[in-house]
């Protein structure tokens, strides 16, 4: 401990971490306790150590003692434990786990004798409540006190709290009394929930947030005044007896415990008998290989991985790589398509252990960037697995280590810029609608004026508590809210998780996470696999599958031939729509103009069009070099080799990290430094004193001025997010994978997407209209033909057609379909009483089989249909003959805009007339060009064009502008509107769900896009074409669109 | 012969913004789409049906109110009232449709033309927009009328000589206006049939079996071949209004334009009863309450000729709020006539001793009253807040509640400070010396409602002092040192 003349350590202490409760982050709490010459904190959240990663960082950081507890609270009394060694820490951790997974989600749930059970080691402060001092004539207290003395011996003190009540005297007397005649010596505690007393109306705010009401509304009961606080000396001096203050330091010196005792052992259940980790991984590491290389594994393979296993083997992590191993076999043998991306695509090892599928043949990797001795930071690795199977994964993880040793990892949810207004205004009274009219009119992407100023100017002039309201809001951003569930980082271990750190229920049934997120986890050195999901892979292995049943021939990816010419070809056209990765606007945008040839290209193709190389200004010297060679330069030979490959623009981090080496004399330490700070920079603005160096370091080494500017332009754009070369090389390959499918079996995979659908970048409507576009053909669902998912029907040959599955009936359950197959599975159906006779489903869903036109082979109209079916009876055991027949009513046969619209509704898609094709029939939009006949437009031409707006978006870097999808029967248009266009019509650009736009056609390379001038909403002809009464929201909901900023 | 009266924006004009420049819309609690829209907000185009946060974008000074089903309620109660000039049947069909009975009307008015005229007159006073129709059943004038403007009434002088088919009356009213529910509709949609006339044209038997017996008795009594069960509005024995406004009204003269739609109904419920008022009484509720002030307000205005003048009682009203100096603005406000018999004398039963006691005392009470003022006679009430000042209060005795809860004594919530707390506490405090005492017990510390006083956090540290004189007295040091007496324990 510190030698201090001031004998104290805070030990009752609730960071914000106790949520609603606690008001200061625990680094506030650690740096105040050290300002007052605190000998020590113990940070005792309520029933959880969520906040000891962050508090335990802070103390390194700080060299302040922390202390390691949790407070629980009984109806009589609040208990405190706290831990002195490691034994106490597993015990408390333990329970902790105990008592919250016998409650739902966010609450726990002890009872005194679970305490009494099961803790052995921890100390204990037993605070008795103020209503139990002030009368225990029901003797509730002391009877179950005595059975903790009992039970704790020596490690157990009374807690005297002196917060300044009325009662704080009958309080004392009563411990006092109780100390007299128990023996049990009494410590002061602070009962501490703020660091500083300023923070007492945020306390009041979380008090009321807590209780759901305002805090005018709270009537007494928030706290009486901000004691809470950690106190100065003096003041505590004053306050208590020496004694009792004393008595914190004789606990403090007891508790010893340090979280960098915490051993984290990875699990070795793997590695047979007889082996060592090492010697099995590399058993594995060669089988591997031998496989990857069938002719031999080239000497600079071997070299590396030699390399990577003398690093892995210095920092003993053999054990999380099997792990890894052994799921990515699981997956495989159960043929469940997975490939791990990220930093981890930078290893020969991970290659040749099938856990990633970068070849190292091809070069420029850095396993520093993944894993170096210097950072001594545990391994990060994210394998995607399809994501219809990653739970089969995940079962297989609980099953294979037990629910006690696997857990998830939690993510810790924070008040941001749209919770912290709600819940503060809600808090002071505010109403809700108002709250949200306030949030509707900040830009949070104003990079001039930040939104909290924003939100000060919006309210009334000197309204005192307005000003306080966004005060507060400021104050509490960053706030933890409530744990959630990470999306796939497990933590495995060789014992027990909830002995490292405790579990507790997440939403989703079945699933336990722990308290702590990534970054707790890194700090604490403890090891994370992210198994994740990749709709793209389902697509793919489909796909496969489907290949298989069309060829009759096994097929894998190392089937798909490689550099396929007329792949590129299409690329190059920007037709990429379904294609992984580069299938957005901005990605269609730029194939034209990167032009991919190789597989190189599309790992640059994925990094380019990412905020940090836009706005890092990489993208134009880039393509210009790709058209001009001769533009080409390095000013030195090492720059050379770092940005050769990239034609001297730095597309890549490790680029970035590398240049820095090189160029800037950085180490490898610091130039680890400067990765992480690129990662963080928005939140600390840390990288300013690396630029600096950086600078000089440059000028130092002969680089001019402005290769420096440049390169520390590029740095900060960087800040935002760019790719890990191997990351955007382990997409690349399914962007690669994906594109040869549909270049060369569009029908098979669209009918892949469509199946693995939620997924991707568009509806199923637009992967149907652009796969109809592409000349394939769509069959309608059929109760004769259709199945549950989409199948290829390649009955009259070539590529197939695309035979809509049930699943797109809005209405229609599995089970409903399963009782039809399973009728069909003897014989077709030969009529709709046939069907109704034989298929027992409900109303409703023979409803939504007609409505989705499922019964046109039987009989055309579906109308009709429909009405049989609602008058349908279904056969009893009676002996009645049931009158089925209504064919004395006759319905007409629904129009072209019936069907279309019962269609939208019922499928989410028509193969019927596109609405677009039915309005210009109607005269409306009657002199826009159709988007089929752009190309036939001269560059500057005025154009008109109409559709549906089917997208609407407005990336940051883009200055305001927005980026408007329409659609017509032929295709789509891309529409560029600037600010002041967007602001002078407001509601057409906002409102409207058919547009129409007059404007400048502009065409680069190309890419075709419409200047917009005049924007008309045309809302209404949609409308009128459907002559119903319907609201308007209806119209958004037949043909979405998908506004995203 | 029915006419319906069908309101669309009633739940705006119940909040009386239908007709304000600034654009307005209807938000249902808790759902973010826009229920109804003023015409200045449909003029930047937000329209019933969009999300709030479009609503918003399109026009950023939007003011959103909730949608208050009460007054909504109140709203078309009173439209009911006055229709009830018109008809012997009238019956309300929320949640914005009122119907009457015309045919038998007609001997007293003449036409059907002058029935509308003065249904519409009578509606304007009510609501902004309405639209009227005619059916042979009240569901299908009731159906009609929301179908929108162009079903509206079209009288023709000869309607009750020469009977319209029915096939008529259901001519392209569109199914939306039966308002049935969605799924229901989409069902019908889905069968090709989009107006009432289509649904007709079907076989009923077949109807049934087909749509469902609930269409079936729902269409019935539309078209009359089922009897529909008219449930006919009863008048209140009392007037009784609650309105909860959605912005605090600060000025006391703020309230005079909620309270004239308040007072017109007023009338119109005094006018159907054949009644005078003499005593009329508003409570208001402050947003907060402040030191030694009621949490409530009551204001009784009195009238001794009696009076059912809307224009009369507003006046007096008005009077009354002009010298109303209002301690904090006024989140809700509730008017009430008393019984109209306007005494409390009640009947009183020879043998119920208690209950006699309490109407004793009542009137006991109502007499020191109506004597010395109203708010003479008070008793405690505890609030719970920390501040001393505001941890109880004394709220104005009423002679009904006497009635309801008398002589046992109310139960004082328990609260921690009971026991510290001195039994006279002094309105204000008096700063004093500190010289003058001698501290036995303390400090206490409490923090202002940082809230309610504009923001500024201020503690005060209580103690228990022995006064020169050797009684036991509160005072407090606040932040700046200064001492202040705040009350006597003996």
């Amino acid at each position: 401990m510190k030698e201090s003349t001031f004998d104290y350590a805070e030990l009752h202490c609730l960071s914000n971490f106790t949520f609603q409760r606690g008001a200061s982050h625990p680094e506030e709490l650690i740096e105040r306790a050290q300002y007052l010459g605190y000998q020590a904190l113990a940070i005792t959240d309520e029933c959880s150590f969520a906040g000891l990663g962050r508090a335990y960082a802070a103390s390194k950081q700080t060299d302040f003692p922390l202390i390691v507890g949790s407070e629980f609270r009984f109806d009589t009394f609040t208990l405190v434990l706290l831990v002195p060694n490691i034994a106490a820490y597993k015990e408390l951790s333990l329970l902790i786990s105990t008592a919250r997974r016998q409650a739902p989600k966010g609450s726990y749930l002890i009872q005194p004798d679970d305490v009494l059970s099961s803790i052995k080691h921890c100390l204990s402060i037993v605070i008795p409540s103020r209503k139990v001092c002030a009368n225990d004539s029901d003797q509730v207290f002391l009877p179950l006190f005595q059975r903790f003395k009992r039970a704790f011996a020596n490690r157990i003190w009374l807690g005297l709290q002196r917060p300044l009540m009325a009662d704080d005297r009958v309080i004392q007397t009563y411990i006092e009394d109780i100390r007299h005649w128990q023996g049990i010596p009494i410590v002061a505690v602070g009962s501490v929930d703020m660091h500083v007393p300023a923070r007492q109306p945020l306390r009041d705010v979380l008090t009321a947030i807590k209780l759901r009401t305002s805090v005018e509304q709270l009537a007494g009961r928030q706290a009486s005044n901000g004691e809470s606080h950690l106190r100065s000396p003096n003041k505590l001096m004053s306050l208590y007896k020496k004694e009792y203050l004393d008595q914190s330091v004789v606990i403090a010196n007891r508790c010893n415990f340090s979280m960098s005792e915490l051993r984290y052992e990875y699990p070795k259940d793997l590695v047979p008998e007889g082996w060592t980790a090492h010697d099995y991984l590399i058993k594995a590491i060669n089988e591997g290989a031998n496989k990857r290389y069938p002719n031999g594994i080239p000497p600079f393979i071997l070299q590396q991985i030699q390399h990577e296993l003398d690093i892995i083997a210095h920092l003993r992590y053999e054990h999380y790589f099997l792990t890894v191993w052994d799921l990515v076999k699981f997956a495989r043998s159960r043929d469940i398509l997975c490939q791990g991306r990220g930093s981890a695509a930078n290893s020969a090892i991970c290659f040749c252990l099938h856990i990633t599928e970068v070849n190292p043949e091809n070069g420029n990797l850095l396993f520093e960037r993944f894993l170096s001795k210097e950072r001594n930071e545990p391994p990060d690795i994210d394998v995607d697995f399809e994501h219809h199977r990653r739970e089969e994964v995940i079962q297989y993880i609980y099953q294979r280590y037990g629910r006690e040793r696997a857990a998830l990892a939690a993510t810790v949810i924070r008040y941001r810029a749209k919770s912290a207004i709600k819940d503060v205004g809600k808090a002071l009274g505010y109403d809700e609608h108002y709250l949200s009219r306030l949030i509707q009119q900040l830009d949070r992407r104003d990079q001039e004026v930040h939104w909290l100023k924003q939100l000060r100017k919006l309210g009334p002039d000197n309204s005192v508590i307005y000003s306080m309201f966004v005060d507060l809001t400021a104050e509490i951003l960053d706030f933890p809210r409530h744990l959630s569930q990470h999306v796939g980082g497990f933590v495995i271990a060789s014992e027990r998780v909830d002995e490292l750190v405790p579990t507790e229920n997440a939403a989703m049934e079945g699933r336990t996470i722990i308290q702590w997120d990534k970054n707790d986890l890194e700090s604490l050195g403890l090891l994370k696999i992210d198994v994740l999901a990749l709709g793209m892979l389902s697509a793919i292995k489909r796909s496969m599958s489907m290949l298989c049943e069309k060829t009759g021939q096994a097929w894998t990816l190392e089937c798909i031939p490689r550099e396929d010419a007329e792949t590129y070809a299409m690329l190059q056209n920007g037709d990429s729509v379904g294609v992984f990765q580069v299938e957005s606007r901005a990605q269609m945008s730029m194939l034209p103009r990167l032009k991919p040839t190789c597989f190189y290209d599309l790992v640059v193709q994925v990094a380019i069009v990412r905020p940090g190389p836009i706005q890092g200004g990489m993208v134009h010297p880039y393509l210009q070099r790709r058209s001009d060679p001769t533009l080409v330069s390095y000013p030195s030979a090492e720059v050379k080799r770092v940005l050769e490959r990239t034609l001297g623009v730095p597309i890549f981090q490790e680029q970035v990290i590398k240049l820095a080496m090189v160029a800037g004399g950085f180490s490898s330490g610091e130039a680890d430094q400067l990765r992480r700070a690129m990662g963080a920079w928005k939140r600390t603005g840390q990288l300013k004193p690396f630029e600096e160096k950086l600078k000089a370091g440059m000028l130092e080494r002969g680089y001019s001025n402005e290769f420096a500017d440049r390169l520390c332009l590029q740095i900060r754009g960087f800040g935002e997010y760019g790719f890990p070369e191997s990351h955007a090389a382990s997409f690349a390959l399914l962007v690669y994978f994906s594109a040869w499918l549909k270049c060369h079996e569009p029908v098979i995979f669209c009918c892949a997407l469509q199946n693995s659908y939620p997924m991707g970048f568009y509806s199923p409507s637009q992967l149907i209209q652009d796969l109809q576009r592409h000349a394939g053909t769509v069959l309608p669902v059929c109760v004769n033909a259709s199945f549950w998912d989409h199948i290829v029907d390649h009955s009259q040959g070539g590529n197939g057609m695309l035979r809509i599955g049930f699943r797109l009936v809005n209405g229609l359950s599995k089970q409903a379909v399963q009782l039809l197959l399973n009728a069909r599975s003897n014989r077709p159906f030969e009529s709709i009483h046939d069907f109704l006779d034989r298929v027992s489903i409900n109303t409703s869903e023979r409803e939504a089989l007609a409505s989705a036109g499922a019964f046109e082979t039987l009989a055309g109209n579906r109308h009709q249909v429909r009405w049989q079916m609602l008058g349908h009876q279904l056969p009893t055991h009676l002996p009645f003959e049931l009158n089925q027949s209504s064919s004395e009513v006759c319905f007409e046969s629904p129009t072209p805009v019936q069907t279309t619209q019962e269609e939208l509704r019922r499928l989410g898609l028509t193969l019927g007339r596109h609405l677009m094709s039915l309005i210009r029939e109607r005269g409306a939009c009657r002199r826009c060009t159709p988007s089929n006949e752009l190309a036939q437009l001269n560059h500057g031409s005025l154009v008109r064009v109409a559709g549906i707006v089917t997208g609407r978006q407005r990336p940051g870097t883009a200055s305001g502008v927005t980026f408007i999808t329409l659609e017509d029967e032929f295709g789509n248009c891309n529409i560029v509107v600037w600010l002041a266009t967007a602001k002078a019509q407001r509601q057409a650009y906002l409102g409207a769900t058919l547009l129409e736009v007059h404007g400048i056609l502009e065409r680069e390379n190309n890419v075709t896009h419409i200047i917009a001038g005049q924007l008309i909403d045309r809302t209404a002809a949609w409308q009128s074409l459907l002559n119903s009464e319907e609201s308007s929201q209806d119209w958004h909901g037949l043909v979405p669109s998908r506004d995203f900023h | 012969m029915w006419l319906a009266i069908s309101c669309p924006c009633i739940e705006m004009d119940a909040l009386s913004v239908m007709g304000v420049e600034a654009p307005f819309v209807v938000a249902q609690k808790h759902d973010s789409k826009v229920s109804q829209a003023n015409d200045a907000a449909k003029s930047l185009g937000v329209n019933p049906g969009i999300p709030l946060t479009l609503a918003f974008t399109l026009a950023p000074t939007l003011e959103v109110l909730s949608s208050d089903a009460k007054q909504t309620k109140a709203l078309l109660e009173s439209l009911a009232q006055s229709l009830g000039e018109f008809s012997g049947t009238v019956s309300i069909r929320p949640p914005d449709c009122v119907v009457i009975e015309v045919k038998s009307m007609l001997k007293y008015f003449g036409s059907l033309q002058s029935i509308a005229r003065s249904v519409r007159s009578c509606a304007k006073d009510w609501v902004s927009h309405h639209n009227l129709a005619l059916g042979p059943t009240a569901l299908l004038a009731q159906w009609r009328s929301q179908a929108g403007d162009q079903y509206d009434l079209i009288v023709n002088e000869k309607l009750t000589e020469v009977p319209i088919p029915l096939i008529q009356w259901l001519d392209k009213v569109p199914l939306s206006a039966t308002r049935w529910d969605k799924k229901q509709l989409s069902r019908l949609s889905g069968l090709g049939l989009k107006t009432l006339d289509e649904l007709y044209r079907l076989p009923s038997v077949l109807i049934r079996k087909h749509l469902g017996d609930g269409l079936y008795q729902q269409f019935g009594k539309a078209i009359g071949t089922i009897v529909e069960p008219i449930d006919v509005y009863q008048m209140p024995e009392s007037f009784h209004r609650e309105i909860e406004f959605d912005r605090e009204v600060e000025h006391s003269l703020g309230l005079i334009f909620p309270l004239k739609n308040v007072t017109q109904a007023l009338s119109t419920f005094l006018r159907r009863h054949r009644q005078k008022l003499y005593e009329l009484t508003i409570k208001l509720t402050p947003a907060w309450t402040i030191e030694d002030q009621a949490s409530e307000i009551t204001l009784e205005i009195k009238h001794d000729l009696g009076s059912d003048d809307a224009s009369l009682w507003l006046e007096l009203i008005e009077l009354k709020l002009s010298t109303l100096c209002l301690p904090a603005p006024i989140r809700t406000m509730v008017v009430f006539s008393g019984s109209l018999e306007a005494s409390i004398e009640s009947n009183q039963d020879l043998f119920d001793t208690v209950a006699n006691d309490r109407q004793s005392a009542a009137l006991f009470i109502s007499r020191i009253q109506a004597r010395l003022g109203e708010d003479v006679i008070k008793s405690p009430s505890i609030t719970g807040e920390h501040l001393p000042e505001h941890y109880a209060e004394y709220v104005p005795v009423v002679a009904t509640d006497v009635i309801k809860q008398p002589y046992t004594q109310s139960k004082l919530p328990s609260s921690p400070h009971t026991c510290s707390r001195p039994q006279w506490l002094l309105v204000c405090p008096t700063q004093i010396d500190s010289s003058q005492f001698r501290v036995i017990e303390g400090p206490e510390r409490v923090s202002t409602a940082w809230w309610k006083n504009r923001g500024q956090l201020e503690r005060r540290d209580y103690y228990k002092v022995l006064w020169g004189d050797q009684r036991i007295a509160w005072v407090f040091r606040n932040d700046k040192g200064h001492w202040y007496l705040h009350g006597w324990f003996s």
